[in-house]
């Protein structure tokens, strides 16, 4: 029976966790892809204040009264940035660790003034901010699945829109359209994943499941389709990872563990992807130095047609591979060595 | 006494913070200081594994190195295809810290050493240590490190002036000169991220992120200068901790935290200025509009009447109660800029027509003049 009630736990979490590492993956593409990368960070941090006013004013803690706090607290911090961003030069960056911080401090201010106020009562609010993936709870699971199928439709209904508006702007509203508009669905939709997740992994490690899966998923397809599907994928599966592993080795944190994971598969990503990882840029960039100094020697030929033996060691490959031939000690090219010259010296396509 | 301490406490780290940030917000790196104070944990966590000392100057220098490590990580993931700033401190630094909460969670669970207290940090607890010579208590230790922190970061920034000015402002002028741009880039972010250790003891990381780059940005909006804007920073880093300070155990009786109400305040300080700054502020921007909006449309009414006054057959174009469809202005727009343009005797009415006086034709020509 333990062993049941265990298991059910167990599955709970892993459910929770991979469905909130899809979600967060797959809208973080979008966020990346915008270089707002940190607003994931930005917005959960300044979401504090809004959860302990939700809090103050209701004296609730249920999930739906904290999550509509949070995200108000977010659309004023969101508005913040936009209006600081309209009015003065100062950069997104500076912006964003302005709002981060201040915002948090501010909640931070509320907290210590209910602490003295409601005693206990405030206990869970901590959980809150820090996180716990252990605890997530059935309702939890059915609003991160929630989430997860509002996400998917808005994508679906407004993926050419969408797309349109993150790669070209400027001629998406020469086309007719409202920017401003997706631009809101798009905060809408980052807001939502923040204020959904912080509560089981916390402020502090929601960037990562925003920005990691993205990340990696960046470096292995060109197509917005496949990247968001494999974002998806990478946190679903930095999710599963993290679960089994806090789960079998005892005292292992649970969110710390998916950030681990999901930053693994990032590095993964980054060293073996076909196109742009660095193992395979530096095989391919091997082999066209290889390629070069062969054709060096081939002109080489052409132009003295005469060498000693010793004096390139790529000589015997060029026989080999029926560029040159060997006559006596000297070397002649072939017809296939003389086409390739003639390509090379007037600058033809290979 | 106590809170004369704590106020001398936060006017140092702010002071600290606010110098050195003005370069992180010109150079825009303002998030790296969120990776920082939050990696800065993991070297704590790795040179208490070696020292076993909680008090130990080690951990200060381990922390200190971690920072640097930080952005060395991300510049190498942004050397990486198609990893930008913002994602690559977005990766490093979740990772950096999650491994700090693994060790200390497996392996720390009984010493204080928990994720709370760094990051939050007390204004209040900064004073508990104090210095003591020949058993008499002179001031916290705090105090004396965050001073220390403060002249090194003045000199710093007073020496290598030159330097970090051109390499925040063109990084690869700086290396075509041979000012060796990377060491300077490196030494700047061992000084940041050594204040950031100290101050965080103070005050927790996030209120660090508010002193490096608030004040920094608020300056920014103020001077067109480097040594104003540091100048500028450092008094508005004073006058918001001084503020923070005096609101939390003023109207709230020191019930609030003190660090919490002193980043409130450099929001509320950099939305004043944003609003009210007498050179770029919102309503100067809005107030500055405006008029020019009534200048141009004045020019345009000048521009219209002398272009058709003395065409034969357009008079329709320069009657008094045609000229708004003409220009499709409403009748207000119209007499208000009338009035403007027979005030200053630009205009005049002959036969229900608006024509040009002389001085009109002068404006006119000017105007033309401009505009071609």
């Amino acid at each position: 029976m333990n062993d049941f009630l265990s298991n059910y736990i167990l599955i709970l979490v892993l459910v929770g966790t991979m469905l909130l590492g899809a979600v967060a993956g797959l809208l973080g593409v979008f966020t990346i892809l915008r270089k707002q990368a940190l607003i994931g960070d930005a917005l959960s941090h300044a979401a504090l204040p809004g959860v302990v006013l939700s809090f103050i004013f209701f004296h609730e803690k249920s999930m739906i009264v904290l999550i509509f706090g949070a995200a108000i607290a977010a659309f004023v911090a969101i508005f913040l940035m936009q209006l600081i961003k309209k009015y003065s030069k100062i950069k997104n960056d500076a912006i964003l660790a302005i709002i981060l911080s201040s915002f948090f401090g501010f909640g931070q201010v509320l907290l210590s003034l209910i602490r003295n106020e409601a005693g206990a009562s405030q206990a869970g609010l901590d959980h809150f901010i820090f996180g716990q993936a252990a605890a997530i709870s059935t309702s939890d699971i059915l609003t991160i699945a929630a989430s997860l199928v509002i996400v998917l439709i808005i994508l679906t209904i407004l993926w050419r829109h969408i797309k349109l508006f993150i790669f070209n702007e400027a001629y998406y509203q020469s086309l007719g359209f409202n920017p401003v508009f997706v631009r809101m669905i798009l905060s809408v939709l980052t807001v939502l994943i923040v204020v959904v997740s912080i509560k089981s992994v916390g402020v502090i490690l929601m960037s990562a499941l925003l920005i990691a899966p993205g990340v990696a998923a960046r470096q292995w397809s060109q197509k917005l389709f496949f990247n968001v599907q494999l974002a998806g994928i990478f946190g679903a599966i930095s999710g599963l990872i993290g679960t089994i592993l806090s789960a079998n080795i005892s005292k292992l944190p649970t969110g710390p563990v998916i950030v681990i994971s999901a930053s693994l598969i990032v590095i993964v990503s980054l060293l073996f992807a076909p196109k742009s990882g660095y193992i395979g840029n530096r095989i391919r960039f091997f082999i066209y130095q290889k390629r070069v100094s062969k054709f060096k020697v081939l002109i080489h030929i052409y132009e003295n047609s005469l060498i000693s033996n010793s004096q390139f060691e790529e000589v015997e490959e060029l026989v080999k591979e029926a560029y040159a031939f060997k006559k006596g000690e000297e070397y002649f090219l072939t017809d296939k060595g003389m086409s390739v010259v003639t390509k090379l010296l007037t600058g033809g396509d290979l | 006494m106590i809170e004369l301490q704590m106020l001398s406490v936060a006017i140092f780290v702010s002071l600290s913070c606010s110098l050195l940030g003005v370069f992180l917000v010109l150079r825009k790196m303002s998030m790296q200081i969120d990776a920082i104070s939050h990696t800065v944990l993991l070297g704590i966590v790795v040179a208490f594994m070696i020292v076993l000392d909680l008090n130990s100057p080690v951990l200060i220098f381990g922390a200190t190195l971690m920072g640097v490590i930080t952005v060395f990580l991300t510049e190498v993931f942004i050397k990486a295809k198609k990893t930008d700033e913002e994602s690559a401190v977005g990766v490093v630094f979740p990772l950096l810290f999650s491994i700090a909460v693994i060790i200390i969670t497996l392996y720390f669970g009984g010493v204080h050493l928990d994720v709370d207290s760094v990051l939050l940090g007390k204004l209040e607890f900064s004073i508990f240590e104090q210095v003591e010579v020949f058993g008499v208590e002179i001031g916290p230790t705090m105090l004396y490190i965050m001073m220390l922190v403060f002249i090194m970061n003045a000199i710093f920034i007073k020496v290598f002036f030159k330097e970090l000015k051109i390499v925040s402002f063109d990084y690869a002028l700086a290396a075509s000169l041979g000012f060796m741009p990377a060491i300077i880039h490196y030494l700047l972010m061992a000084f940041i991220s050594l204040t950031a250790v100290t101050a965080f003891n103070a005050v927790g990381s996030v209120l660090v992120i508010a002193l490096m780059i608030g004040p920094a940005a608020t300056a920014l909006l103020l001077t067109k200068e480097l040594k104003h804007t540091l100048l500028a920073s450092g008094i508005i880093g004073f006058v918001n901790s001084v503020l923070g300070f005096f609101i939390a155990i003023g109207p709230f009786k020191g019930e609030v935290t003190i660090s919490g109400m002193i980043a409130t305040q450099t929001l509320i300080t950099f939305i004043l200025v944003l609003v009210f700054s007498p050179y770029r502020g919102i309503i100067m921007t809005l107030v500055k509009r405006h008029n020019q909006k009534l200048d141009f449309a004045f020019t345009i009414l000048v521009l219209h009447i002398g272009t058709h006054e003395k065409e034969f057959g357009e008079e329709h174009e320069i009657l008094r109660s045609n000229i708004h469809y003409e220009l499709k202005w409403s009748q207000k727009k119209f007499d208000y800029q009338l009035q403007q343009g027979l005030n200053k005797n630009i205009f005049l009415i002959k036969n229900d027509e608006i024509h040009l006086t002389k001085e009109g034709w002068n404006y006119y020509k000017s105007k033309k003049r401009e505009l071609s």
